[in-house]
């Protein structure tokens, strides 16, 4: 099985057969950066974010700890340093690694709507285009909100979880976290055909104009950059661990308005400053709380080590808690 | 006005009258106010059939149109009325609905019960008998405040950027929907105004509880607001909506087609559980 996908992916070298030459040149110059993982649910990938060798994946498509994979035809075995639970990134060590191999991806942070993107696939990189980075979504166990970038992309059904994505500039835009469902229970396709990718920066665009489709098109999320900036700051860190701040509480909206507290995390910063299930969170430094989201809304911009100021409802009383942001 | 002058006008109207009994029919009605209301009527009639856009002019007949107005009578057309009589109750209900609904949404205000009684001075201003904390009351002159009303906020609260919320279904049960929806706004009940004071002891307690700084330096927070009443405490206003924005819910389950984790997104975000 593992022979047999490294043939084919041999062969096919991670070419997609519908990009334009333009295209495949400027991909050619970010696939140094990306290593095809071979995992029991079929190819993933990972992408190299430190020069030591350390490359960034997604939990979803990997479940052991130690994976044998290829980057730039050159067969490595990768084994499991660290996870990040909220976010499900892991990161992985690659052995035997020379330093100065393959190209290091760094994070996009300037991102407009309709932007031409790359996304890596087992049959190949597509084409893919930014749709928007204001989504906002919850993110599974550790129910953290998160800004989400929309992306669209032409691709069958095929595996896609953990796909990187890339500007033509070879930033790294996430690896795709989740695919939006249907009615039906299944990825919701769009019919419609994206253009080719003309923002090649470095080389002159084709004169000639070439439309593909009508093909499906998936809708995915990625992580938004600034929660993926810090997934990868943290594992470049010595420590190799990403710091998400946090006060360690749940809630849910109150009828009366606010976030209730459903529950707070032992010796986390709520529960050494005294807040309790039950208290209804209506202000956070002055700034109102309508429902829960707006308390998640609230917490996306703080930084460990800031001191905030939490005004509760508890029995019918106003009561201020000053919660200094901590490390969760 | 005769039957044989309507009939007249009626052809006048329509163009079938020789010119000189036309003239003379015009002369007759000049003089008949009612006529002459009559004959712009049936011009108006006559203009408005003639308008009739699926039916061609050349196919318009105006005998026909005529014959089929002699044979209801020649009756005067009824002037159209302005409006329907039945605008009026309808827009009565909606008024009052609407009525209704905003009062609903609006959260009520606390307000002190004013008692207004006859004035005994000569300027005939009533005075108003005004309890404050305490069962005290206070006329116009002198004033007896308790303790500064607290300090709720430091500043104005602004609203946060964030998603309203609607009513009811956890979030295994969220509706899903397609396309990408708004979500809506749920009413909030209006909440209980309970006027009993605070003891002693939950003043102290929450003073204790609450005031703790949380780096370990045992400082109190000097800028504690003093607990309120119920009543105070409900009187603040809930946070006005915030603009709609879709959340999607990443799914720990994944999509067995692309095996990235399943994302919906949802209209109806009651009862989600974030954290942070």
């Amino acid at each position: 099985m593992f022979s047999s996908v490294v043939s084919v992916l041999a062969i096919v070298g991670i070419v997609g057969a519908d990009l334009t030459a333009a295209e495949r040149e400027v991909w050619s110059r970010i696939e140094p950066a990306v290593a095809v993982l071979n995992t029991d649910r079929g190819p993933s990938f990972g992408v190299l974010i430190d020069a030591g060798g350390y490359f960034l994946a997604q939990k979803s498509a990997l479940r052991q700890g130690r994976v044998a994979g290829r980057i730039q035809q050159r067969e490595v075995n990768f084994v499991l340093v660290a996870t990040d639970e909220p976010t499900q990134f892991m990161l992985l060590r690659a052995e035997e690694w020379t330093p100065g191999t393959g190209r290091i991806a760094n994070v996009a942070v300037d991102l407009n709507k309709g932007t031409s993107l790359f996304v890596a696939l087992p049959s190949g990189p597509a084409r893919a285009e930014f749709v928007s980075s204001d989504r906002v979504g919850v993110l599974p166990n550790s129910r953290r909100m998160a800004t989400l970038n929309e992306i669209r992309f032409e691709a069958a059904a095929e595996s896609l979880a953990g796909a990187p994505v890339f500007n033509s500039r070879g930033e790294l835009v996430g690896l795709v976290n989740a695919t939006l469902t249907g009615d039906d229970e299944g990825p919701r396709v769009t019919r419609n055909a994206l253009p080719e990718i003309r923002d090649l920066k470095t080389l002159p665009a084709p004169g000639l104009k070439r439309q593909f489709g009508p093909a499906d098109l998936t809708t995915a999320y990625t992580l938004g950059p600034k929660v993926l900036g810090r997934v990868v700051e943290g594992f470049r860190s010595p420590e190799r661990k990403v710091a998400h701040p946090g006060i360690g509480v749940f809630c849910r909206d109150a009828t009366i308005g606010g976030a209730v507290i459903d529950s707070v995390t032992d010796n986390g910063p709520a529960a050494r400053a005294g807040l309790r299930p039950g208290d209804i969170i209506r202000e956070i430094n002055g700034v109102a709380v309508p429902n829960q989201f707006g308390f998640a809304r609230a917490m996306m911009d703080k930084e460990i080590g800031q001191r905030i100021s939490v005004l509760v409802i508890r029995e019918g009383m106003q009561v201020r808690v000053n919660v200094v942001v901590g490390r969760m | 006005m005769n039957r044989k002058l309507d009939e007249k006008l009626i052809e006048l109207a329509f163009g079938d009258l020789p010119e000189e009994e036309a003239t003379r029919v015009v002369g007759e009605a000049s003089q008949d106010p009612e006529a002459a209301r009559a004959l712009q009527d049936y011009r108006d009639m006559r203009d408005g059939l003639r308008k009739l856009s699926d039916i061609p002019p050349h196919q318009l007949s105006n005998e026909r149109l005529r014959a089929a107005i002699l044979n209801r009578g020649a009756a005067k057309p009824a002037r159209p009325a302005g409006i329907s009589w039945l605008w009026m109750p309808a827009a009565a209900a909606v008024l009052t609905l609407g009525t209704l609904m905003i009062r609903q949404m609006q959260t009520p205000t606390v307000e002190p019960s004013v008692a207004i009684k006859e004035s005994t001075n000569p300027l005939q201003i009533p005075d108003l008998d005004v309890p404050v904390a305490g069962g005290t009351t206070f006329d116009g002159a002198t004033m007896a405040t308790k303790a500064p009303a607290p300090d709720i906020t430091e500043s104005a609260p602004r609203v946060a950027d964030a998603p309203t919320t609607s009513s009811a279904n956890r979030i295994a049960s969220a509706a899903r929907r397609s396309p990408r929806r708004s979500i809506e706004t749920r009413p909030k009940a209006a909440p209980k105004v309970d006027d009993t004071p605070i003891s002693a002891d939950m003043v102290a307690l929450a003073s204790n509880v609450g005031n703790r700084i949380a780096d370990g330096s045992g400082a109190r927070n000097e800028a504690a607001p003093a607990p309120m009443t119920m009543a105070g405490a409900t009187a603040m206003r809930a946070p006005a909506p915030t603009p709609k924005t879709p959340i999607i819910i990443i799914e720990a389950e994944t999509d067995a087609l692309t095996g990235a984790q399943r994302a919906t997104e949802v209209d109806n975000a009651s009862n989600v559980l974030v954290g942070g």
